[in-house]
C-alpha cells in the first residue's frame, strides 16, 4: 500500500491530520501549476484552497490503486480552466507578478536585468497561448509530469497531448522571435 | 557509415530547437517559481471549510463491483417477464372466439376494373344490334 493511499484510507477514517499530511505534499506543485496557468497568485491559492476541499469531498470515490498526484493536478487544472473563462484576460497585477518572480538578488544587477526581461517575454509568450496549450506546455515543462499523465489531467489522448505541445513550441517560438526585447542569441526558430 | 539525411537533419535542429525551447520556458518559469509557496494562511480556511463537511464516505463495493455478472441475469428476468405476460394476455378466448362472439362476415361486392370491362363489351355488341336494327336504304326499296 502506497503512502498515498494509506493517507487516503486514514482522510476516510476522518483523519484531518492525514488530510493536512497530504496537503503539505502537493501544496506547492498544485500552486505552481495553477499559478503558472493563471498568472495571479491570488487565485493559484484559491485554486489550491478549492481543490484541497473538493478532493476532500470525492475523497470516497478515489481509485486508491491509481498515483494521487495526477488526479490532484486534474482538480487543479480544471479549477484553473474555470478560472479562466471567468477572467479571459490576464491580471492586471501580472507585471508586478513577474517583478516579484524573476528578482534574483544573486545575480549581478546587469544579468538580473537581462534575466528579467528574457523571462518576462517567455511568461507573456506563454500567456498568449490559448488555456489547452498553456496547460500542457505548464504540466510538461514546469511541472515535469510525463505525456500520459498530462493526457488523463486533461483528459484526452496522448496524441493530442503532443500536438498541443508542437503547437504551443511553434506559437511560442514564432513569438520569441517576433520579440524585439530579445536578442538574437535567444530568439528560437527563426531558421 | 551512412551519412544522415537531409530530413533527420531537420528533425535534429528541430528537435534541438524544442529542446533548447523547452530549457528556455523551464529556466524562466520553473525556475522563477519554484521557490514559491501559497500563503500559511491557505491551510486553516481549507481545513475550516472541511471541518464542515460530512466525512468522506468509503467506496460503496456493491455500487462499484457486483460479486454476479449482471447482463444474464436481467437478460433472464426480462425474458420471464415477456413470457409470463404472453402467457397471461393469451387465453383461448383471444385466440378462438366463442360462437355468439364471432362476427359473421357479409359478403360485398365490389365493382373492379373487370367488371366494368365487362360492361363496356356489353354496352359495344348493344349498341351493335341496335344498328342492325335499323332500316337499311338498299335501292330504293324504302316503303
Amino acid at each position: 500500500m502506497s503512502e498515498d493511499a494509506e493517507l487516503v484510507s486514514r482522510i476516510r477514517n476522518g483523519d484531518l491530520d492525514a488530510f493536512e499530511t497530504l496537503y503539505h505534499r502537493y501544496k506547492r506543485q498544485l500552486y505552481q501549476a495553477a499559478l503558472a496557468i493563471t498568472g495571479d497568485a491570488g487565485s493559484a491559492e484559491e485554486i489550491l484552497q478549492d481543490c484541497f476541499v473538493r478532493a476532500y469531498g470525492a475523497m470516497g470515490r478515489v481509485d486508491t490503486s491509481r498515483p494521487l498526484a495526477p488526479w490532484l493536478y486534474r482538480i487543479a487544472v480544471n479549477l484553473s480552466y474555470n478560472w479562466i473563462n471567468r477572467h479571459r484576460h490576464w491580471p492586471l497585477s501580472f507585471d508586478m507578478l513577474i517583478e516579484h518572480l524573476i528578482a534574483n538578488p544573486a545575480a549581478s544587477p546587469e544579468h538580473a536585468a537581462e534575466g528579467s526581461e528574457v523571462r518576462e517575454c517567455v511568461w507573456e509568450a506563454v500567456a498568449s497561448l490559448g488555456f489547452k496549450q498553456r496547460a500542457a506546455v505548464v504540466l510538461f515543462y514546469v511541472q515535469g509530469l510525463s505525456l500520459q499523465e498530462i493526457a488523463y489531467i486533461l483528459d484526452c489522448p496522448v496524441g493530442t497531448v503532443k500536438s498541443r505541445l508542437h503547437y504551443a513550441c511553434k506559437a511560442l517560438r514564432k513569438k520569441l522571435s517576433e520579440d524585439r526585447r530579445l536578442t538574437g542569441e535567444v530568439a528560437y526558430g527563426t531558421s | 557509415m551512412v551519412p544522415p539525411n537531409r530530413n533527420q537533419e531537420d528533425n535534429r535542429s528541430k528537435l534541438a530547437s524544442e529542446d533548447d525551447l523547452g530549457q528556455l520556458i523551464r529556466w524562466s518559469m520553473k525556475d522563477s517559481i519554484s521557490e514559491i509557496e501559497p500563503a500559511a494562511d491557505v491551510w486553516p480556511q481549507i481545513l475550516k471549510r472541511v471541518r464542515e463537511m460530512p466525512a468522506p464516505a468509503r467506496p460503496r463495493r456493491w455500487s462499484t463491483k457486483i460479486p454476479f455478472p449482471v447482463a444474464p441475469f436481467v437478460q433472464a428476468v426480462v425474458v420471464s417477464a415477456l413470457l409470463l405476460a404472453f402467457g397471461l394476455g393469451v387465453d383461448q378466448n383471444t385466440i378462438m372466439p366463442r360462437e355468439e362472439h364471432r362476427i359473421q362476415a357479409t359478403p360485398t361486392i365490389h365493382r373492379s376494373s373487370t367488371t366494368e370491362a365487362l360492361d363496356d363489351v356489353l354496352s359495344g355488341y348493344k349498341l351493335a344490334q341496335n344498328l342492325r336494327e335499323l332500316p337499311t336504304r338498299r335501292g330504293g326499296n324504302i316503303r
